[in-house]
């Protein structure tokens, strides 16, 4: 979620809704405080006290779900809560939670618990504290080891991998070079680079501020192609107009192996589409995403999923849709054998599982097409594996990140699988610390690093480099 | 880093832009006009029965030639608890955002919701609105903490 996302969507909530608030904010207090009791007759006061008597119950089990949550928070953390009442321990809780690190046992909870040199019998402020917790909940991944292959050792002091995706024998990275905030225009820019980080190719456009690029491939010409969709969150304040508003169409832009264009082609039609997924097969790209036309964006109505085919010069040789439901999404595509297996999220109603349209809002299903977009069959899938994306395609087989040959990997969330050969690199993302994002807007950010693993056919780790990869 | 642990005051943005607007002697109107909002509007910012977005918090501190923070502490900890760590890795759209607010504020129980809206709209802090419910105030921070995780949760739901 953005800085300021949820403030803003605060400020925008019904005025109905923020009047009752003010009134019920302002005329329960103070004559509802507890001075006025004294007031009441003692008749009145009998009635009350059975009442509270019998709202007890509801608030031993808020209560109770408070002390369940703070009991599972100790323990997963391995917090001692030796001598601490109840209430101490959702008040510790609390505290850390919520990143205040004020009570005083809480100190002496971390104390406790936290193995640490520097805490001693020191008086710890605050940011001390905040500061043994970050170390403590974000462990040190493990050190360093191993020779560096001597043809990686370049790529690795540039951090060629940071933010680029990998697909077989090359990586290609997407960024935003130039912004202007006055014509409302950016610069995007898609660089192509072998694995040994040298830059093969490389294509920039100049687009509307609503674009970015979603999805990107290598081509099997040695060329490749992105996808520019819009990012509705861009807003004209002065026009008060949503990017979703203007429709922008998604483009499609496929450069050769030198980084000449091929071709720039606007799906037509589809003005409030975005696509996660190109891959190409069969001489052929398919596309799939989610799609709501404009008018929904406008009315926040139903999205169907979309799949489309573009010939290699770029001509539209079909498009299709699953829809039937309020809500049909695509999480991510990937092949099968003879077509695609698509995994989507859909709150179908029409009976085509059990508990539709009953008491299942949504349901995640397995979808199987063939290469023009027939579906062969579909199942309700109860693992769905949401958020995945992919990292590699290793002798043609697509590696995501949920692949299970990553189950013991230690060292963050895998964003780049290679094979070298004599040895195979991980790429992955590792969370290092938090930090605040201040001054002017206070938020949560991340600490992160990348960090280059090598293992040999045997799964032996024989190297391993981080990077520092600045915050997020 | 600056301690978390009281906040003495509610963040009361209407007074910072009727005070500035007086200071500028600019009236309600003039100042309306020049932010293409009607003038009843802005005297519902100063009296404190709407509040503005962050956006048209920085250009009414553009109109006053003055630092968006002389109208707003965005160090405050409203601003932390709004960006709270179950919140912070979900991508939604400002569009959809809005809608499964408005649908989450009206599934949770009135006075939950009152309380949060008190806190997250009207801004007010939390000793104020634990005296105001004649509550506790650890038990205010709770509820905004607990609503703040069911809120996260709804969101991911409904992106389902």
């Amino acid at each position: 979620m953005k800085d300021n996302q949820l403030f803003d969507a605060f400020a925008g909530i019904d005025e109905e809704m923020a009047d009752r608030a003010l009134r019920s904010y302002s005329g329960s207090s103070k004559k509802n405080s507890r001075n006025h009791l004294r007031w009441i007759p003692v008749s009145v006061c009998v009635l009350l006290i059975a009442a509270l008597a019998a709202v007890a119950g509801v608030f031993a089990y808020s209560e109770a779900k408070a002390f369940d949550a703070a009991s599972a928070f100790f323990e997963n953390n391995g917090l001692n809560s030796e001598g601490l009442s109840r209430t101490e321990m959702k008040n510790v809780f609390f505290d850390i939670i919520e990143k205040r690190f004020t009570d005083e046992k809480t100190a002496e909870v971390i104390k406790n618990s936290v193995p640490c040199e520097e805490i001693g019998n020191a008086e710890m402020t605050p940011e001390m504290l905040e500061e043994i917790w970050n170390r403590y909940v974000f462990p040190p991944r493990e050190t360093d080891s191993g020779a560096i292959p001597p043809e990686l050792t370049s790529l690795i002091d540039e951090n060629a991998f940071k933010d680029a995706k990998a697909f077989s024998d090359r990586l290609l990275k997407s960024e935003t070079v130039e912004k202007d905030p006055e014509t409302r225009t950016v610069v995007q820019k898609v660089t192509m680079l072998d694995i040994f980080g040298d830059v093969l190719a490389e294509y920039t456009v100049k687009c509307d501020d609503a674009y970015i690029v979603t999805t990107l491939t290598a081509t099997s010409d040695g060329g490749f192609l992105f996808v520019l969709g819009f990012q509705d969150y861009t807003y004209d304040y002065l026009d008060q107009k949503r990017a979703s508003d203007e429709g922008y169409a998604s483009r499609v832009i496929k450069c050769d192996r030198f980084g000449n264009l091929q071709f720039d082609k606007a799906f037509d039609g589809l003005e409030g589409s975005s696509f996660y997924n190109c891959i190409e097969r069969e001489g052929r790209y398919f596309f799939f995403g989610t799609h709501r036309d404009q008018q929904k964006w406008r009315d926040y109505g139903e999205t169907d999923v979309i799949m489309i085919i573009l010939a290699d010069d770029g001509q539209e040789i079909k498009r299709g849709f699953l829809k039937g439901s309020d809500f049909d999404h695509l999480n991510y595509a990937k092949p099968s054998e003879g077509g695609f297996m698509l995994f989507v999220r859909t709150q179908s109603t029409d009976g085509d599982f059990v508990d539709s349209g009953k008491t299942v809002l949504a349901v995640d299903m397995n979808v199987e097409i063939d290469y023009d977009l027939n579906v062969l069959g579909s199942t309700v899938s109860d693992n769905m594996f949401r958020n995945e994306s992919l990292v590699g395609i290793i002798n043609g087989s697509f590696i995501f990140s949920n692949d299970s040959r990553f189950q013991d990997f230690d060292a963050g969330t895998p964003t780049a699988v290679i094979d070298y050969g004599e040895y195979c690199l991980i790429v992955s993302e590792y969370v290092k610390s938090v930090y605040d994002k201040g001054p002017l807007v206070n938020s949560i950010g991340l600490n992160v690093e990348t960090v280059y693993s090598g293992y040999d056919e045997n799964g032996n780790l024989i190297f391993r480099i981080g990077k520092d990869a600045g915050k997020r | 880093m600056r301690s978390w642990s009281k906040e003495v005051f509610s963040l009361n943005i209407g007074k910072k832009i009727s005070e500035l607007r007086n200071k500028n002697g600019m009236s309600q109107q003039v100042l309306a006009d020049s932010l293409f909002v009607s003038r009843d509007l802005v005297s519902k910012w100063e009296n404190g029965t709407r509040r503005p977005n962050y956006r048209m918090i920085e250009k009414i501190a553009e109109v006053f030639n003055a630092k968006v923070d002389e109208i707003v502490d965005t160090t405050d900890l409203v601003f932390k608890e709004l960006f709270d760590g179950n919140l912070a890795g979900i991508e939604i759209s400002d569009a959809d955002l809005a809608v499964v607010l408005d649908r989450f504020l009206r599934s949770i129980p009135e006075k939950d919701a009152d309380i949060f809206i008190n806190r997250y709209y009207h801004l007010k802090n939390t000793a104020e609105i634990a005296e105001a419910y004649g509550i506790r105030e650890n038990h205010v921070r709770s509820i905004l903490s607990k609503t703040r995780a069911k809120l996260a949760r709804y969101i991911k739901e409904s992106k389902k």
